[in-house]
């Protein structure tokens, strides 16, 4: 299978109905509908990334049309119910399914081996294919990130990204219910400062610096934004009686960061690649525990931390 | 004599620290985006989503 560049793709933020960009990340990303009746869109969260984007990184094409159980490939990953991933003649096979459709999956992503080109195919019985279509949508959007990112440096972690009003950025990493969402709320209301995201935030190593990146991925304030800053601490959430910071060995740093990030864990190079960042973003980033009752203390207590330049 | 030299030499020395293992909590369904929470369970079809395409991920 041949992923010929897309044509076009200088398009305007909007798009033409048929090609539409985005970038989140600092990554590009091209789609284009390839089927001649089919209007592709992003929607939700998504339309504050619209970009314009005449060299997308990742080049995604989407078409109807019917799809098997069977993808002829050699099973890489199953992830349950939702999605599976196989392995074809150098190329991925990215499979999503829902109990309501059987066995058979609504979508098919076929990418090439580094991630950068792809084809979406939407099975066209599960569609009304009369209305605008969102192949990019979850966990499509997602996983290819994943994968794309393993291999450049680059990881989506479970955290919520803050910016302050000096332009310093907080990364809040927690699993679901540890109070990323509950953060989010307690900053969002003060001035000069940016929720990047309540859930998922991109960390990338970029000309020497580590960046956080903000993603159209939200928890339930639906908070987020692009942008990115300079990390000024790490806080490892979790819900307590007071505020309080507790130190952390960079090792068990390390180890709490990938089980709070989404990682291609089938490939090892691109697992070590994400531990290897998290050693070097240590090195240059302090991480604490930081326990926290819900309230506006808990934004003084970041704010005092930093001010007594611990940061 | 070997006293002083023990004291000397300390500073130098790191102790020996016993190996420890810590577990860490990895919550497989959600590394993996095996789910969707704010459907409840996993696949974009169900809780609130209606039909394939419309489910965008808000999780926390």
């Amino acid at each position: 299978m041949s992923f010929p560049v897309l044509r076009g793709m200088a398009t305007s933020a909007a798009g033409d109905g048929n090609v539409k960009a985005l970038r989140i990340a600092d990554v590009n990303i091209g789609l284009e509908a390839e089927s001649p009746a089919m209007d592709v869109a992003f929607a939700g969260t998504h339309a504050a990334f619209l970009a314009e984007s005449p060299r997308p990184e990742i080049e995604i094409r989407a078409e109807w049309s019917e799809l098997s159980p069977d993808t002829n490939g050699a099973q890489v990953f199953n992830a349950g119910d939702t999605w599976h991933l196989a392995r074809s003649n150098g190329h991925y096979i990215l499979d999503f399914f829902t109990p309501l459709c059987g066995r058979v999956p609504y979508k098919r992503l076929t990418a090439n081996c580094d991630w950068s080109r792809g084809r979406v195919t939407l099975h066209r019985a599960f569609y009304d294919t009369n209305q605008p279509v969102h192949p990019f949508d979850y966990p499509l959007d997602e996983l290819l990130l994943v994968h794309y990112l393993s291999q450049r440096s680059g990881v989506i972690v479970h955290g919520c990204g803050i910016v302050d009003e000096t332009g310093a950025g907080y990364l809040f990493v927690g699993h679901s219910g540890a109070g990323k969402t509950t953060t989010a709320l307690l900053w969002n209301d003060l001035p000069g400062v940016t929720i990047l995201s309540d859930d998922r935030i991109v960390l990338r190593r970029s000309e020497g610096r580590v960046l956080m990146h903000g993603t159209p991925w939200h928890g339930e304030s639906h908070l987020c934004a692009p942008g990115s800053a300079e990390i000024r601490a790490i806080l490892l959430l979790e819900h307590g009686t007071g505020n309080e910071f507790a130190p952390v060995k960079r090792a068990e740093a390390v180890a709490d960061l990938v089980a709070r990030s989404f990682l291609a864990y089938h490939d090892g190079a691109g697992v070590a690649g994400v531990v290897s960042l998290f050693e070097q973003i240590l090195t240059e980033v302090p991480c604490l525990r930081f326990s926290f009752a819900p309230g506006v203390a808990a934004v003084e207590a970041v704010r005092e931390w930093a001010r007594r330049g611990n940061g | 004599m070997e006293q002083a030299r023990a004291e000397n030499s300390t500073p130098s020395k790191r102790r020996y620290a016993e190996p420890v293992l810590t577990e860490v909590l990895l919550r497989p369904e959600e590394a993996v985006l095996g789910n969707c929470k704010i459907a409840g369970t996993a696949g974009p079809l169900q809780g609130d989503c209606l039909s394939p395409g419309i489910c965008y991920g808000g999780t926390s």
